[in-house]
């Protein structure tokens, strides 16, 4: 299968964070969710995926092609949304988007007002400042759509949208990848969104890779167990990546979801678990520094 | 590149007409045409780069498909056009209300001067951003009365001398040597900005 996106220990430092020796692939075809908590380094990783930072060490890939000497090439195959107003919010959208087609050389203008009335969206009545959280995203992703790029890069799409747009939102990313030509590589801290498209899971944790997988497979790797505390003892805590105690008994994630289940048969209750689970406790077993396997 | 400049026309465009009106209007009770288009350009360039200095539009703008050193030339190259506009509405003003063409010499020293300035003002916005340029030039008064009060009493005099001198060429020879230092001041600039951009983060 053809990469789209080669991180390559990518390492970006800052004061009080960084990205540490970032390596993954991206399929090409595929809808990839990029999860991990808020400031975990998703939109660090975005920043350099899109060439707005460079990395100290590492190499970042993008259609096999490397940033400093086909920057111009490897952009006009991306769409771009990000989470925060970029347009010129003194402009209506037509104004944008006269501003923005000449600079795409496969811009479509059929498929863009296609996707202006398929969203309701104002083109020339309201200025970009008074549209919605909601209808920037659309804007921005009528214009992503319509340049006829290979590749779509969104950082938290679906953060602040309503539950009816969100959905009618992941169902045109799914229709999107159909052709099977088109990648999708999406940041998000809601999870639930990625039960409905990711094929891939991209999982990072305080700037560092927990996992790739996919989408399929974090259950049969990750197990939620619970079971009383004459379970625990040293050696099988070490099984978990964090556990949560009360007089009750405990509650715990495992990434090794075989052994756990042989190593507690019948003593205890496992549940699959969601990437909210794991997101959950990832960080607490990053704060309590037990060891995140 | 081209697209970028006009770029800057199209986003500007109600801010320059808005602009060509008041100049018409300061010059119609007879302001100095020096003063007025210094004045001007300094204001329209200044403008024109803090419009795309907001994060927003440099995340946009390197989005998509160009280069950092593209967006840097492509403000120096709408800073010259944005000044001969400005000498252009001069002339069109002069031509208006004086029915004569403005003096050549003043033209040419409104265009080099201002050029001058940008060639100072975006490499400092690029660095920092455009509201220290004006802390830039305030602390660049200081250091010059400093200079004055401890080390150089008579700096002043000195400057007029080397004024009255430079004045002495001549005007054909004077815009000459403004022009070849102009010309490597504003290439040596726009370098120094490109480095700063390309290492910009945002």
């Amino acid at each position: 299968m053809e990469s789209i996106i080669q991180f390559t220990n990518v390492n970006k430092a800052f004061n009080d964070f960084a990205i540490k020796n970032l390596t993954f692939e991206i399929k090409k075809g595929f809808v990839t969710g990029f999860v991990g908590a808020n400031g975990t380094g998703k939109s660090t990783a975005i920043k350099l995926l899109m060439n707005l930072l460079q990395p100290d060490s590492g190499e970042v890939k993008v259609f096999g092609l490397n940033y400093k000497d086909h920057e111009k090439v490897i952009k006009q195959k991306i769409g771009f949304v990000y989470d925060d107003h970029v347009f010129y919010e003194h402009l209506t959208l037509q104004e944008m988007k006269n501003l923005i087609q000449p600079v795409y050389t496969q811009w479509d203008d059929e498929l863009f007002y296609k996707y202006v009335e398929q969203f309701q969206l104002p083109l020339k009545k309201k200025k970009l400042k008074t549209f919605s959280k909601g209808m920037m995203m659309k804007a921005s992703l009528a214009i992503a759509l319509s340049h006829h790029a290979e590749l779509i890069i969104m950082d938290e799409p679906t953060a602040g949208l309503d539950p009816v747009f969100r959905r009618e939102f992941l169902n045109l990313l799914h229709e999107i990848v159909q052709d099977g030509e088109k990648t999708i590589f999406f940041s998000t801290h809601i999870t639930s969104d990625l039960d409905r498209i990711a094929d891939y899971i991209v999982f990072l944790h305080n700037g560092e890779l927990i996992f790739m997988h996919e989408f399929y497979t974090i259950a049969e790797k990750y197990v939620l167990v619970k079971g009383g505390l004459d379970l625990l003892d040293p050696d099988t805590e070490k099984e978990f990546i964090a556990i949560r105690k009360t007089k009750m008994g405990f509650e715990g994630l495992s990434s090794n979801k075989g052994r756990v289940m042989q190593l507690f048969g019948d003593l205890a209750l496992y549940e699959t678990a969601t990437l909210e689970d794991i997101m959950f406790y990832t960080k607490k077993g990053g704060e309590k520094g037990v060891s995140i396997s | 590149m081209y697209q970028l400049v006009k770029k800057d026309l199209i986003i500007h465009k109600k801010m320059l007409m808005f602009m060509f009106l008041v100049l018409l209007i300061y010059m119609y009770i007879d302001i100095p045409i020096i003063f007025l288009g210094l004045l001007f350009s300094m204001t329209l360039t200044l403008n024109l780069f803090s419009t795309d200095e907001k994060r927003h539009a440099q995340m946009l703008l390197s989005s998509l498909p160009f280069t950092r050193k593209e967006i840097v030339s492509s403000k120096y190259i709408s800073a010259i056009l944005f000044i001969l506009l400005i000498v252009l509405a001069i002339t069109g003003g002069s031509l208006l209300f004086q029915q004569v063409l403005p003096n050549g010499f003043h033209l040419l020293m409104i265009a080099i001067g201002s050029l001058f300035v940008v060639s100072f003002m975006y490499p400092v916005a690029y660095k920092f951003t455009s509201k220290y340029v004006n802390i830039t030039f305030f602390t660049c008064f200081g250091l010059y009365l400093a200079i004055i009060m401890f080390f150089i009493p008579n700096l002043n005099d000195q400057i007029r001398e080397t004024f009255t001198k430079i004045m002495n060429l001549g005007e054909s020879q004077l815009i000459l040597y403004a022009g070849l230092i102009l010309v490597i001041t504003y290439i040596l600039s726009w370098l120094l900005s490109i480095r700063i951009y390309e290492k910009k983060v945002f």
